[in-house]
């Protein structure tokens, strides 16, 4: 049952915050990622990927568009930063409940996945939703640019603020963010 | 956090981070509300510490695992049987797929494996059909430090997996962090990881995906590699209708380890292995490795390989990893275990020069500017365990400026080059061999022609010259000859056990023509220990699959170059190679049973005793040695001398005409004296009195069991009669003392006369007459004693005269000269000044040249104050 994603977009862009609309759209999103991401993992065995080629790729797949409408590519990237953090937490999560201790003979390991650094990611995920109950164009910031690959020109665009905003809250947000891993 | 006070507190610290350091102090003090400066002081130490906080994507941090939609695959596997393996548990999982520990059931046997299933993707015709090519290739590689591939297929859902020997164990670089390991004992590891390595790369498998994770060491501390040739079969361009050198490259790489030429997509040769080893190496020694990644794409990750030298390992070790209890978000994944581990970096100074010039030689760009082979690696870094130089150096500033030019030049023809550089290198036979199965047995002929060669130059031509008057040229061209062979030969066939056991004996037998410590040689000392280093880096590799014959040769091998080294006086070697030859004997004797002939059971004991011995006495030797160490080392030669059961074997007279108990007579006598020597110097005279009556004993009974009696035996037990006689004396008895010295001055000018050219007789009986001028002195008798020690003096001179590099006597004539001192000082005192004055500038000159043994350290000093004795009255 093919979903049209540039229909859902299209809904998405004019009737912002619609939320069937993107509990519709988040799963499709959230699987065509990392479907490339892992086919990407293969292709170039694990080499790093770009995350913002990475999503690019999955918007003209899933919209299956040659040109990028721009008002649309804006959505999907904030839906895309979204379901990056997902997945990523929802990896971090389910190895840390998973992870037995003793010896792991680990013949590979796909480079660049961390295994002991969920224990960072879950804390500055816990810290995040802390800043976006009293911030959360900052927060929104930090999840584009760290999970979604964002450039701040990109962000500005879809948040529709000046880029020197975006840099200015981006910095502040690191910041207070910081500081609340390391007093840890 | 109400929005206004994060307002406030936004527009503040935005001021902040725009102020000079210096104001920023009172803007804060400035502000009235606590909790807002509080806050503001906290994001401001945290702004200045973050730069690289969360800078870098999070999929790049932190990866994109699969394993959410894979687990329950996985998980199914727990309990099921793939072909004939039950799958116990999981073990691991990564980019290529999922390890499980399984089992196999044979008749009356179970076995543990580790399965290695590949992930979904792959082409499974392909890679079985790979596998089969390969594994003849794969299942032969037979290495105690390598997890042989024991089997392969494919699961009925078509995925292919492997199976390979189950390794209990730990990456290398947790296992070296856990422990602690010294730098040095890392490097001991690493060159068995490179013995591993380079037997593959002999069978012609390259790893090409060498990473700590894939060096495992198990509970015995011997490490395990995994996964050779299973990145060749999972590569997406192999193909089997083209041979290596035209082959793209293979692309399942690992960044932090992967070399240049794999980002390039160049063919990929020994050389990349050398490279990764190279970065793990440097990552072993300082925690950290020389590029950082994180984030980069393969473009840009070849664009750095390319544009950017490594930082030196030693510069690397200043900067450990921050102690840091904040997750450091910013260094690539596999770091994460490094916090906190203060103890990870060597220090800093011993990784310069030597370790930095290895280390830099194995990761340069060029693979053919690196070691040629793993092997040259393991070499050098064995050379520098040694003490010895090493082949790498730094790079220089004319090759410098030359890589700046051909780094313009295009990329075909530095791969068209790097080609043609490792085809020559390689051997024509091995390359034939490699190219196709037809021209194998024309290699193979080669192949044997070079090895019968190689052989009858060593031993028979040579020997059958080697007494002709006027041959020296003539052997030393057939020494070059036969190295080259044998160095071709080295090359090939690492896994031909009797090929390199050959191969060993051959280099020895050249190394004893250029310079045997113990008999005629060419003088050719350096090339001498290069081809000793050869032959005992063969019989090192094959050391855990030898017999006791074997592992007794290596022993040998040790002791050669212990006797090259203390007459070098690099007494560090010295000890390094007494020590392993002592260890490999103690091993062999305690391991010797009852399938060992007695004789040989024996004959392991006393070398090995003997070796103790030679250890305590470079122990004392080394200007720093330890003189207690040293006491523990002759207690243990003692120990295995006395173990020896008494048996019929020990009168059967070995191939150097002396029975195996005159050995150890022998061993005992003189381990016994060293004992006594050391006491004596440490002033416990009565331990010493009885270690000296102890090795009278035992040199009666070498004499005695000499048959017929043995001259040198006679010398040894003059040799024990002085000793205990000036020590009694000294003690109180100078009658007693007198009469025994008396004896040994006889039986020294009895040997002596039988054979004017025995040097030990002659150093001997001048020994004899300095114990008599000795005792003559405590019984106030400088005019007999001054006549005593003139003779001694003579002796000792004529001598010196001929072997003036003879430290032995040279040291017994400074105390010669001292004795004369007193003496004189006691008669009139008026030459006293000139004898002290010549004595000290004996001792003074071999510390000067560094020859001036431990135990005699003091000597200088002591006779400065002989001499302010004198002069001050």
């Amino acid at each position: 049952m093919p979903t049209d994603v540039t229909l859902l977009l299209d809904e998405l862009n004019q009737n912002r915050g619609d939320r069937e609309t993107l509990d519709q759209l988040m799963p499709l999103v959230y699987g065509e990622l990392r479907r490339l991401a892992a086919s990407f993992l293969r292709r170039e065995h694990a080499v790093s990927i770009q995350t913002t080629e990475l999503v690019h790729e999955a918007y003209f797949k899933l919209t299956k568009q040659r040109s990028v409408d721009w008002n649309n590519k804006g959505q999907f990237f904030a839906i895309a930063a979204q379901a990056m953090r997902r997945i990523l937490i929802d990896a971090a999560r389910s190895r840390k409940s998973k992870r037995r201790d003793g010896i792991r003979l680990s013949l590979d390991e796909a480079p660049t996945v961390s295994y002991e650094n969920e224990a960072g990611l879950l804390e500055l995920n816990d810290a995040l939703e802390r800043l976006a109950e009293f911030d959360p164009r900052q927060a929104k910031i930090v999840e584009l640019r760290y999970f979604g690959g964002l450039s701040i020109d990109e962000i500005a665009a879809v948040l529709e603020v000046s880029p020197a905003t975006v840099r200015r809250d981006w910095t502040i947000a690191k910041a207070w963010l910081y500081s609340r891993l390391s007093t840890k | 956090m109400d929005i206004k006070t994060w307002d406030r507190i936004k527009e503040l610290f935005t001021q902040a981070i725009g102020l000079p350091e210096s104001d920023r102090e009172s803007f804060l003090a400035n502000i009235p509300e606590a909790d807002i400066r509080d806050e503001l002081e906290r994001m401001l130490e945290a702004h200045f510490r973050s730069s690289d906080f969360i800078e870098k994507p999070a999929m790049v941090e932190h990866g994109f695992v699969e394993s959410g939609s894979d687990a329950g695959v996985d998980d199914v596997r727990i309990g099921s049987t793939i072909d004939e393996y039950t799958v116990i548990e999981k073990i691991g999982s990564g980019g290529m797929g999922s390890v499980y520990l399984a089992e196999y059931s044979g008749e009356g046997f179970t076995k543990r494996v580790a399965l290695k299933l590949i992930k979904r993707g792959m082409d499974t015709d392909l890679v079985m059909k790979r596998f089969l090519m390969e594994r003849q290739i794969l299942g032969r590689l037979e290495h105690p430090n390598i997890a042989t591939m024991l089997d392969g297929g494919s699961t009925t859902e078509g995925l292919p997996y492997f199976v390979l020997e189950y390794v209990d164990g730990v990456s290398i670089k947790t296992f070296c962090e856990s422990n602690r390991l010294s730098t040095r004992k890392r490097l001991e590891l690493f060159v068995k990881v490179c013995s591993a390595v380079s037997y593959a790369h002999q069978n012609l498998v390259v790893h090409r995906d060498l990473k700590p994770s894939n060096i495992l060491i198990n509970k015995g501390g011997e490490p395990k590699l995994l996964d050779f040739g299973i990145s060749k079969l999972l590569s997406p361009d192999w193909d089997a209708t083209t041979t290596e050198a035209t082959a793209t490259q293979f692309r399942v790489l690992t960044p932090e380890y992967a070399s240049p030429e794999q980002f390039r997509g160049e063919m990929t040769t020994t050389g990349t292995d050398v490279y990764s080893l190279g970065i793990v190496l440097y990552e072993l020694l300082t925690g950290r490795r020389p590029f950082q990644f994180g984030g980069m794409s393969s473009s840009e990750i070849a664009e750095v390989l390319l544009s950017e030298d490594p930082v030196k390992p030693s510069t690397a070790a200043l900067n450990p990893y921050r102690a840091s209890t904040v997750p450091n978000f910013s260094e690539p994944a596999n770091d994460v275990d490094d916090f906190g581990m203060a103890s990870v970096t060597a220090d800093s100074r011993s990784l310069k020069g030597d370790l930095d010039n290895i280390v830099l030689k194995a990761i340069r760009r060029e693979p053919e500017r690196r070691y040629a082979s793993v092997q040259e690696m393991a070499d050098d870094i064995q050379r520098h365990l040694d003490g010895l130089p090493v082949t790498a150096t730094a790079d220089t500033f004319t090759y410098r400026a030359g890589k700046f030019i051909s780094r313009h030049r295009p990329a075909f023809f530095t791969a068209v080059l790097v080609s043609v550089l490792l085809v020559a290198s390689a051997s024509i036979a091995i390359w034939q061999a490699f190219r196709a199965n037809e021209q194998r047995a024309a290699a193979e002929e080669r192949f044997n022609d070079v090895r019968t060669l190689a052989n009858s130059l060593i031993f028979d031509l040579h020997d059958s010259i080697k007494d002709l008057p006027g041959s020296t040229p003539a052997r030393k061209i057939l020494v070059a000859r036969a190295l080259e062979y044998l160095d071709k030969l080295a090359k090939q066939e690492a896994n031909d056990m009797s090929l390199q056991t050959e191969l060993a004996a051959g280099y020895e037998k050249i190394a004893d023509v250029q310079g045997n410590p113990l008999g005629s040689n060419l003088g050719e000392i350096d090339g001498a220990i290069e081809s000793y280093g050869k032959a005992l880096n063969i019989r090192q590799t094959l050391f855990e699959k030898g017999t006791p014959d074997d592992r007794y040769a290596t022993a040998m091998l040790h002791s050669k170059l212990f006797r090259i080294m203390q007459v070098r006086g690099q007494m560090d070697e010295a000890e390094s190679h007494c020590r392993q030859a002592a260890n490999i004997l103690e091993k062999l004797s305690v391991a010797a049973d009852d399938a060992t002939d007695d004789a040989t059971a024996v004959l392991y004991r006393i070398t090995a005793a003997r070796f103790y011995q030679e250890l305590g006495d470079v122990l004392v030797t080394k200007t720093d040695g330890d003189v207690e160490q040293a006491l523990e080392n002759y207690r243990k030669s003692i120990s295995l001398s006395e173990s020896i059961p008494t048996s019929p074997v020990l009168d059967e007279i070995g191939a150097d005409g002396l029975s195996l108990r005159e050995k150890i007579l022998s061993v005992k006598q003189l381990v016994y004296r060293r004992l006594g020597q050391r006491f004596e110097l440490r002033q416990q005279n009565d331990e010493a009195l009885s270690a000296y009556r102890r090795a009278l004993e035992e040199s009666e009974k070498l004499l005695a069991a000499g048959n017929p009696r043995k001259p040198s035996a006679e010398i040894v037990l003059a040799i024990s009669l002085g000793n205990l006689g000036r020590l009694e004396a000294v003690t109180g008895d100078p009658r007693g003392g007198m009469e025994k010295v008396d004896r040994a001055i006889a039986i020294s000018e009895r040997s002596l006369a039988a054979d004017e050219k025995n040097y030990l007789a002659a150093s001997e009986l001048a020994l004899a007459y300095w114990n008599a001028g000795s005792i003559f002195l405590i019984q106030n008798e400088p005019g007999r004693s001054l006549a005593s020690l003139q003779k001694a003096l003579d002796i000792q001179k004529r001598l010196l005269e001929n072997n003036p590099n003879d430290l032995y006597n040279l040291g017994n004539l400074a105390e010669t000269y001292a004795s004369m001192g007193s003496a004189t000082e006691k008669a009139d005192g008026a030459e006293a000044r000139k004898w002290y004055q010549l004595s000290y500038e004996i001792w003074k000159q071999m510390k000067d040249r560094n020859v001036l043994a431990g135990y005699y350290a003091h000597k200088p000093g002591e006779l400065e104050q002989s001499l302010a004795r004198v002069s001050s009255r």
